[in-house]
């Protein structure tokens, strides 16, 4: 067993090398120089070469890329992701302020899914007829509704029209709980409602596969209650493949906070990337697609070694 | 039946867990929701004024003398002051200067306003003013106010006055000393490492938090404090432009800059006010070097092709004006409405055109834009159906900003369409596209001498009359030359609610520098 863990993490070190390089390589190979791009934006007046050529020195973009990159990995390696170049700011620190909101985003949002998932499911596969239909349909278009269009509806609802809610940002919840958590409100819905209705699927149809097994027959057949049957033999044994859904649509959703950070002007992570890759900011885009990659690999290890532990046929693999 | 009985007990026991689940989310997201209404009210209706700024974009860090684009300029104009300063008209006017004194078209002498402080609480003198402007005017520090100092011989101080000696006259001057990156600022913030925060303005940046925001304070410092009413700005980014607009509507901020096209009307239309003033324009520049392009005649037709009226309804829902050749603002002597009218929509002569030019069949070539700024791509889409319409088989290349900066700066496209506006009035901000100064904004290779002389001629005229003649030199010219074919002018807008009053944006190019008058804002 220790092998295999083992194993395992090295694996896991040498994915994360790989990463790194290509993540290296390919900013490079994209068009775009930082430190032009610092120096003008969409309306006009472009920087002279003098300027240019300063700020490329102090970036340090006018070394070899060998050298850079070698910086680069050694940076990596003694925990050192270097300094933004718009702002200056290091990238641990920019990283540590926003993966927390982004996971917070991330939690709110699959427990939400859970909750609204599992008791949809649950209750369209033990009625039936018109409540199943409408459930059902109700999943469809929650499945493909895209969530910057949903979240745009949200907005204009609830923050426009009945200002209930804020339009975006944030509110850092030890300053101000309640007004975080209603910041985080609208976003977290918007993420949900596609993962809300996928979990409602898996619910319903696990649902209604259990229905049929032997020993909710032999449950029903003791003289049990219907509703007992039901919470106590049916929907606790439907819900192994929803865990599995959830564990998966996990990533799914972390990925899916790009649109949502954008429309609701969230500062998280994905926010952070998505600014680091229009400036060039190669320090951020690789700091947080380092982070991300270590985040996945972290996920797959633990989840292949508690398979290992579950199923000892997987450790002889 | 003692199995049910077993069966049952932790069974009800976890139903009224569930069903307390249930209530407690649906009543917390009651709660969240009344807290949420109450929360944006209860803020504003505290005693000190605090405006709420939505800025367009988060901001990288200033570093004193470069030019960071718009969104660092509006909080250049809230932080610092320079020697001269915009009024609310968009007129030059002392600033940190009480007064100037010309006595001659090349020397002037600046008389500092008695007591001047930074926001570190340090005095600004004229040390602090000579050190500044020396910094600016050095090529190699990489200022983009080089160029528009590279006049000053010498600078001399004597206790509260400056005198500045140019080698020749320069009637831009002064203009270039009111530009937000040209504030005088402690000698300490002269280099590139020094974030550029500390000035002598009306509000001291007092709290910055990456990604959500910063506040600035009003400083106590500043020359003018008595008239600043408002107590603080807090700014936060929304590089969004729908993500803003609906900040502004739902009222989590008072004002925002760059008020997106698609958006001007509902903004108005929710009862808020759209403050916007024509500035920017949008233009096909050319890549000169080989191909039909290098043929003035091909460059006319393109010029002559272009339908501006679609162009400013596609990209701006009419928010723009067509404009027919370049920009010169009607305050300045050199103003003639023909300059405007170079070229008009008319197919027919571009056609002719171009079979002079020994292409009557047309040929192809490709159109670099943007898709990152969707105003520029729908300039393109206009451009290259009225190309077509003549012959020019036109492919559009829209990648991201940066990918279009470095194609541009590589010369790699036929045509392009960009959008730019001066970073002065004076006209001769002109001179950009008749320098070869291969960059992204400037037609790839053009570069033409006799055109440059007569800007910088005009900009030594201190003769208004001779300004005039000079600049219908260049008008007749740059018809017959085409160093780029105007497409249009657009509006560029702050919109506030009506807490807000006293604001009100500047005329022109000088649009971009409108937040200077948030000196002179205050809310309800």
């Amino acid at each position: 067993m220790l092998f295999f863990i083992l194993k395992r993490m090295a694996m896991g070190v040498g994915l994360v090398l790989l990463v790194l390089t290509l993540i290296f390589s390919a900013l490079q190979l994209v068009p775009g120089d930082p430190a032009v791009l610092l120096l003008s934006t969409g309306d006009g007046g472009a920087p002279s070469p003098e300027a240019v050529e300063k700020l490329r020195e102090q970036l340090g973009l006018n070394q070899p890329l060998l050298t850079q990159y070698f910086s680069f990995l050694s940076g990596v390696f003694t925990g050192d992701l270097g300094e933004s170049f718009r702002t200056s700011q290091p990238v641990l620190e920019a990283i540590g302020a926003r993966l927390p909101r982004t996971l917070m985003l991330v939690v709110f949002a699959t427990v939400l899914s859970i909750v609204i998932g599992v008791a949809m499911g649950a209750i369209a596969a033990r009625r039936g007829g018109w409540v199943d239909t409408l459930v059902t349909a109700l999943s469809s278009i929650g499945v493909a509704l895209p969530v910057f269009v949903f979240g745009a509806v949200l907005i204009l609802l609830f923050s426009i029209t009945l200002k209930w809610f804020p339009a975006g940002g944030y509110v850092d919840p030890s300053k101000d709980l309640l007004g975080s958590l209603a910041s985080l409100t609208l976003p977290a819905i918007s993420l949900a409602v596609g993962f809300a209705a996928q979990i409602a699927r898996m619910t319903r149809s696990a649902v209604l596969e259990v229905q049929t097994q032997d020993w909710v027959r032999t449950a029903k057949s003791i003289g049990l209650a219907p509703f007992t049957v039901f919470r106590r033999h049916v929907l606790r044994n439907s819900l192994t493949p929803v865990v599995t859904v959830v564990g998966i649509g996990f990533g799914t959703l972390l990925g899916s906070t790009v649109l949502v950070e954008r429309v609701f002007n969230y500062p998280g992570l994905s926010s952070l990337l998505v600014d680091g890759v229009t400036t060039r900011d190669y320090p951020v885009v690789q700091g947080v697609v380092i982070v991300i990659a270590l985040l996945f690999i972290a996920i797959n290890i633990v989840v292949d070694i508690v398979y290992g532990i579950l199923d000892p046929r997987v450790r002889r693999a | 039946m003692p199995i049910s009985q077993h069966l049952r007990r932790p069974e009800s026991r976890t139903a009224h867990r569930w069903i307390g689940a249930v209530a407690f989310g649906a009543a917390s997201i009651l709660v969240l929701a009344g807290c949420g209404g109450s929360g944006g009210s209860g803020d504003s209706g505290s005693a000190s004024q605090t405006l709420t700024f939505g800025l367009s974009a988060e901001p990288a860090t200033p570093i004193t003398g470069m030019q960071q684009g718009g969104a660092v300029n509006q909080l250049l104009t809230m932080v610092h002051r320079g020697l001269m300063t915009y009024d609310e008209s968009g007129a030059v006017t002392p600033g940190l200067a009480e007064s100037v004194d010309t006595t001659d078209p090349t020397s002037y002498v600046f008389t500092l306003r008695p007591d001047l402080t930074f926001h570190d609480d340090t005095p600004l003198t004229a040390e602090n003013v000579k050190n500044s402007l020396d910094y600016y005017r050095d090529p190699a520090n990489g200022s983009q106010l080089a160029a528009g100092l590279k006049d000053i011989t010498d600078i001399a101080t004597d206790g509260d006055t400056v005198t500045i000696t140019l080698a020749q006259p320069n009637t831009a001057f002064l203009q270039y000393l009111a530009l937000p990156f040209a504030a005088i600022v402690p000698d300490a913030s002269l280099n590139a490492d020094t974030p550029n925060w500390v000035g002598a303005g009306p509000f001291e940046m007092t709290d910055l938090e990456q990604g959500i925001g910063l506040t600035v304070e009003k400083s106590d410092n500043y020359y003018d404090a008595d008239d600043v009413a408002l107590d603080s700005i807090e700014v936060k980014f929304y590089p969004d432009g729908e993500a803003r607009t609906n900040a502004l509507l739902s009222g989590d901020v008072d004002m925002i800059e760059y008020v997106p096209w698609e958006n001007f009307q509902r903004v108005s239309d929710a009862g808020l006010t759209v403050d916007a003033q024509q500035g920017p324009f949008q233009y096909v520049q050319f890549n000169v070097t080989d191909g039909p392009f290098a043929e003035p005649k091909v460059r006319q037709a393109v010029a002559y092709a272009l339908n501006r009226e679609n162009a400013v309804l596609a990209a701006f829902q009419s928010n723009g004006a067509p404009l027919n050749g370049i920009v010169i603002p009607e305050d300045d002597p050199a103003y003639d409405p023909a300059a405007a009218d170079l070229w008009s929509y008319d197919p027919e002569k571009a056609k002719e055109l171009l079979a002079e030019a020994g292409y009557p069949d047309g040929f192809s070539a490709t159109l670099l834009s943007t898709s990152q700024y969707t105003f520029l791509q729908d300039n393109a889409l206009s451009v290259q159906e009225d190309l077509r319409a003549i012959g020019i088989d036109v492919t559009l290349d829209a990648p991201d900003w940066s990918t279009r900066v470095s194609k541009g700066n590589a010369g790699e496209y036929d045509i392009a369409v960009s959008g730019d506006a001066g970073v002065v009035t004076d006209p001769s901000y002109l001179l950009n596209w008749v320098v070869d100064s291969r960059n992204f904004n400037v037609g790839w290779g053009y570069s033409n001498d006799t055109l440059r002389g007569l800007i910088e001629e005009g900009l030594r005229s201190s003769d208004d009359d001779a300004k005039r003649d000079i600049y219908a030199q260049v008008a007749e010219l740059w018809a017959e030359e085409v160093p780029f074919a105007s497409i249009n002018t657009r509006e560029q807008a702050y919109a506030y609610n009506d807490k807000v009053s006293g604001f009100e944006t500047l005329p022109g190019f000088l649009v971009f520098y409108s937040s200077l008058n948030l000196a002179h804002a205050s809310v309800e």
